[in-house]
């Protein structure tokens, strides 16, 4: 028994090596983006200090427990060494000690939960504000997501400009979003960047973040919307200042109109692809709150037709034939900015 | 009827003509049908071969007595939780094949081989019934078995109530068996994440099916629960106060108070959820004032308070099995009772931490936080005395105990990551990651372990012999390769970033841990293999196996190694009196362990009764007619229901009586057969020396 415990060790660590080897080497298309162990921003940087924390405190139950466990087993094995006394059943100081350094434990760590949830959270984190102050830019970003059945419309207000399926942003200079959906739930999250944040149809959150390096950054759904949801992936990129203003400028002559008709087609069920987006260099003001009380009245009507969401053998998820049409014929027209491979 | 349906209905047959456009061509369906029809073909054709009907409707069918009520539980549960492994082959299998946007498709998948319907299908469709219909069941299953046994009581406190129960899970399980192929399944998460699962979205029968299914089970374990918590305040054997109860007991106590608290409030938000499907209500739509967040909180106050009721059996195993094995008593054992319902108290305060990034304030969140984070507490107080338990014991690592002992490493392991999604800045990062994934899943493998550990230790209980000790290794470690190959490397995805319930995998970087992942699940498929040789061999070995006496470890403590191994359908000859905490052990210590009694007496037993099998056949053909709205049908059967609880509150006949000589009768019968294995035994091995025989003094 003793030699299949050793075995199992060694093909416990050995796995453990091979893991930690993939993980290591795993060089994503996109600049290996998929290992939220290296923020890049303040909020994500935030989580991943209470998350080492988090651990490392625990670290002081997990290992004495692990240990006990273990020792206590091979060292108390019938015919083993340890000596057999079936009276010890009872101790007050052992109940003192596995009751207290547990809850003292937990004492210490809902201060770091609660100075955690205060640094990360989404409406008002804590975590951005030295950041904000030592960049002196002060007035924020203001960036309107929208989710819709399976595609992303990203509107910059301020700008007047909006752009489907991918997402520029400026470094240095803190980023407020208002975020909601058009028809069911889907869940805002850039890795290494934006913490995630649900997008409810006739809701609004809000999530806010800071970029301080240039780059491009994997966005994606995390909550699970339906057929296209695997599909919802897009690209952020971050870029300079300079080069974002140029970007707005280029934007503001893409000519695309995009006003409460053109997204009610936009809204309907389509399963993007590939790496398609689009710029609108000519926004409906309202469109975001339109959307809100268009949702709460019942108007924005939006129902599956069965085929796609009953039917097992249909080829209308082949990618190759996206249901709408809103935007495939304006496919990459403007690709005038930081332009990325299409390889995933 | 009532709502703007997409595709047909007539009054006659519903939504039943839907069928005639569905495709029936797909290869997994006809698989997993030849499958169905195989496997009940044979059941079938064994029992008209052998003339087994009679025997099946007398005995078994009809009975009321809570062995083979928790027996048949069981087995709805394994039966359930094979099909729940094929599903989860299928998604493992699947998201390997569908990585990078040059991955190959096949039958009609354009990447993989299930279309972003099918395999959102089989995942909703995979955590509903592992989680409903196959650990429930079987934690059901033995709650009912044990606990009578434990405590010493003759049957249940309703044995009625406790048969219809039964009848309910088992037509939820009939329900989802037939959802397989009528139709189809809900596609939004065994959650059912709103307004996914309102009409407007899920236009089909599928979520329909996902909501009787749920209300169903959630019936039936709320009966359950009522009958189980009345049995343990009502019907202890004398001398058996709260706190001698033994430690599987208080933990099914914990459970059924989480279970009787908390689903009705299931039962509450699927009705409402019914409604706005059936009737056009708006409670959780996103318009017409509806508010959907409210069914998230509704579900999730039911659903974490049912992840504690089906953990803390499982740590009842755990707590009944280390201490047979350690041959030392439980330590701490009045700690680890307050433990364990404060661990139940606690359940009812988390809920909120399954959607931390809903957008509460941090206050909000920071209370639900420390409320899950306390959790932790008797949890580690539970490993601890655990270890303890060993401390000074003689360890023997026989089969229960591997199974033990592992879940106590996977209890660290998962309680770990538990204690990190706890905290919400880490919750931000790794919600609905595969990282939560393979939390919550390590936690079902604590109870999985737990399970088989529990299905070897009372196995020669509940049946009279022992299963395959050697088999019951090669499967342990099988099954434990399986969970390492497939959970280590989810774990490593969720911080490579991966979502959860992913159709198409978009990163070709992530596909050798996807690989490593199909290695366990062939792992996985050769413990199953493992299992089912195991229970092949044991019982074609059965009389090479038999139990010698009551105490099948020889060091067992609780008072269900009190009586007869298999125990006989009144449970004890005559109703034990309880002297400690560990009731059978201080017996062993007092060489009081004949069981003999002084005297018998009158013994009140329940009758046999077809009532909740006809139940239970309205409630299923109700349900179905449900899901396909044939409301004509939904009425007949109503009346059915309504008919046959009057005629069951008019019977009169319900119970009898055993007399003394009798029971006299057939325990001198069972207490020779025990004498006469033990001569045997001590012939063929010569030198058994001085053998703790049960009724070797009257012998």
């Amino acid at each position: 028994m003793k030699t299949t415990t050793i075995q199992r060790g060694i093909a416990a660590l050995a796995l453990a090596m091979l893991v930690l080897a993939l993980a290591g080497c795993s060089g994503s298309p996109v600049q290996d983006p998929f290992w939220f162990l290296h923020p890049n921003g303040p909020i994500a940087r935030a989580s991943i200090f209470y998350l080492i924390v988090d651990v490392l405190l625990l670290l002081i139950v997990i290992v004495p427990a692990t240990a006990l466990v273990i020792w206590t087993f091979f060292r108390y094995r019938k015919g083993g060494k340890g000596r057999y006394d079936p009276t010890y059943n009872h101790s007050v100081i052992v109940e003192v000690v596995v009751w207290g350094v547990p809850l003292l434990l937990v004492v210490v760590l809902s201060y770091f939960s609660y100075q955690g949830a205060r640094d990360v959270a989404p409406f008002n984190p804590q975590a951005l504000k030295s950041a904000v102050a030592k960049s002196g830019n002060k007035k924020p970003l203001r960036i309107d997501v929208i989710s819709t059945d399976w595609q992303w419309l990203f509107i910059y207000p301020d700008e007047g400009i909006a752009m489907s399926n991918r997402l520029v942003v400026p470094t240095g200079r803190k980023i407020s979003m208002n975020l909601t959906s058009a028809t069911v739930t889907n869940d805002f999250y850039v890795l290494k960047l934006v913490n995630q944040i649900y997008m409810m149809p006739g809701m609004r959150t809000k999530q806010h973040f800071f970029v301080e390096r240039t780059g491009t950054y994997q966005g994606f759904s995390t909550e699970f919307s339906g057929p296209g949801f695997s599909w919802m992936n897009y690209k952020v990129l971050a870029v300079t200042p300079g080069k974002f203003e140029d970007w707005v400028q280029r934007a503001r002559q893409s000519g695309n109109q995009m006003n409460w008709q053109d997204f009610e087609k936009f809204a309907q069920p389509t399963i993007n692809t590939g790496d398609r987006w689009s710029l609108y260099s000519q926004v409906q003001p309202n469109l975001f709150s339109k959307l809100i009380h268009e949702v709460k009245a019942g108007d924005m009507n939006i129902v599956w037709p069965a085929r796609l969401s009953e039917n097992m053998t249909t080829h209308e998820f082949d990618r190759k034939f996206g249901t709408g049409s809103a935007n495939s014929d304006k496919n990459g027209t403007t690709a005038d900015h930081p332009s990325q491979s299409n390889s995933d | 009827m009532f709502m703007n349906l997409q595709g047909p209905w007539d009054p006659l047959f519903g939504r039943l003509p839907m069928l005639l456009d569905l495709q029936y061509n797909n290869p997994w369906i006809m698989f997993a049908f030849a499958l169905v029809v195989l496997g009940g073909g044979t059941v079938v054709a064994a029992l008209t071969y052998y003339k087994l009907w009679g025997w099946l409707w007398r005995d078994w069918l009809t009975t009321v007595d809570h062995k083979k009520i928790g027996i048949m539980y069981i087995i709805i549960g394994l039966v359930m939780l094979f099909r729940g492994f094929f599903e989860a082959a299928m998604i493992r299998t699947h998201q390997a094949m569908a990585v990078g946007p040059d991955s190959p498709g096949i039958l009609g998948a354009a990447h993989g081989y299930l279309t972003p319907f099918h395999i959102s299908e089989i995942f909703t469709v995979h955590g509903t019934l592992m989680i409903l219909l196959a650990v429930t069941p079987i934690l059901v299953g033995f709650m009912n078995l044990i606990v009578p046994l434990q405590i010493g009581a003759r049957d249940m406190a309703y044995p009625f109530l406790n048969a219809v129960g039964l009848w309910l899970t088992a037509m939820a399980a009939g329900l989802c068996m037939v959802s397989l192929f009528v139709g189809s399944f809900s596609h939004a998460g065994w959650v059912g994440l709103t307004p996914l699962t309102e009409l407007d979205h899920s236009p089909g029968v599928g979520v329909d099916y996902w909501i009787w299914i749920l209300q169903i089970s959630s019936i039936a374990s709320t009966v359950g629960a009522v009958n189980l918590i009345a049995t343990m305040l009502k019907m202890r054997a004398p001398g058996m106060s709260l706190m001698r109860m033994p430690i599987f007991s208080w933990t099914a106590m914990g459970t059924n108070i989480i279970a009787l608290t908390s689903f009705p409030l299931l039962t509450v938000a699927i009705a409402l959820l019914t409604l706005d499907r059936y009737v056009g209500t708006h409670f959780f739509t996103a318009d017409g004032g509806g508010n959907f967040m409210m069914y998230t909180n509704l579900f999730w106050l039911w659903g974490h308070p049912e992840v504690y009721f089906v953990v803390l059996p499982a740590f009842g195993f755990i707590s009944e099995i280390i201490p047979t094995f350690s041959e030392k008593p439980l330590f701490n054992h009045t700690s680890m009772i307050f433990a364990t319902m404060m661990i139940a108290g606690v359940s009812w305060l988390v809920w909120l931490h399954h959607f931390f990034i809903m957008g509460s304030g941090p206050q909000v969140n920071t209370f639900f936080s420390i409320a899950t984070m306390l959790v932790g507490i008797p949890t580690g107080v539970k490993v601890f005395n655990w270890a303890f338990t060993m401390f000074r014991g003689r360890v023997r690592l026989e089969t229960p105990m591997l199974w033990a002992l592992g879940s106590v490493l996977l209890l660290i392991g998962g309680g770990m990551t538990g204690m990190m999604l706890a905290i919400p800045a880490i919750n931000y990062v790794s919600h609905n990651s595969v990282f939560v994934v393979a939390h919550f899943h390590n936690m079902f493998l604590i109870i999985a372990f737990a399970i088989f550990g529990a299905v070897t230790y009372w196995w020669p209980k509940a049946f009279g012999f022992y299963l395959d000790e050697k088999l019951g290794k090669i499967f342990f470690w099988l099954f434990w390769g399986g969970s390492v190959f497939v959970f280590v490397p989810m774990y490593a995805l969720g911080f490579l970033g991966m979502t959860r319930r992913l159709d198409y995998i978009a990163h070709p970087s992530w596909w050798p841990l996807l690989m490593l992942e199909v290695v366990g699940i062939a792992l996985y498929a050769a413990s199953v293999a493992a299992f089912v040789l195991q229970v092949y061999v044991s019982i074609r070995d059965r009389e090479k196996n038999r139990v010698r006496t009551s105490d099948a470890w020889e060091t067992s403590r609780s008072l269900e190694w009190a009586t007869h191994c298999p125990p006989p359908f009144y449970n004890f000859g005559a109703t034990p009196i309880v002297h400690s905490n560990d009731e059978w052990a201080w017996r062993r210590e007092h060489r009081l362990t004949t069981l003999k009694p002084e005297n018998y007496s009158d013994t009140h037993m329940p009758k046999n009764t077809a009532v909740p099998i006809v139940l239970g056949f309205f409630v299923g053909l109700f349900s179905i007619a449900a899901v396909w709205r044939v409301w004509w049908v939904m009425g007949l059967c109503v009346i059915g229901m309504i008919a046959t609880l009057i005629f069951r509150a008019f019977q009169k006949d319900v119970d009898y009586v055993i007399p003394a000589d009798e029971m006299e009768a057939m325990e001198r019968e069972k207490l020779d057969q025990i004498d006469h294995r033990a001569q045997d035994s001590a012939q063929q091995t010569g030198e058994m020396g001085e053998p703790e025989i049960d009724g070797h003094a009257h012998g």
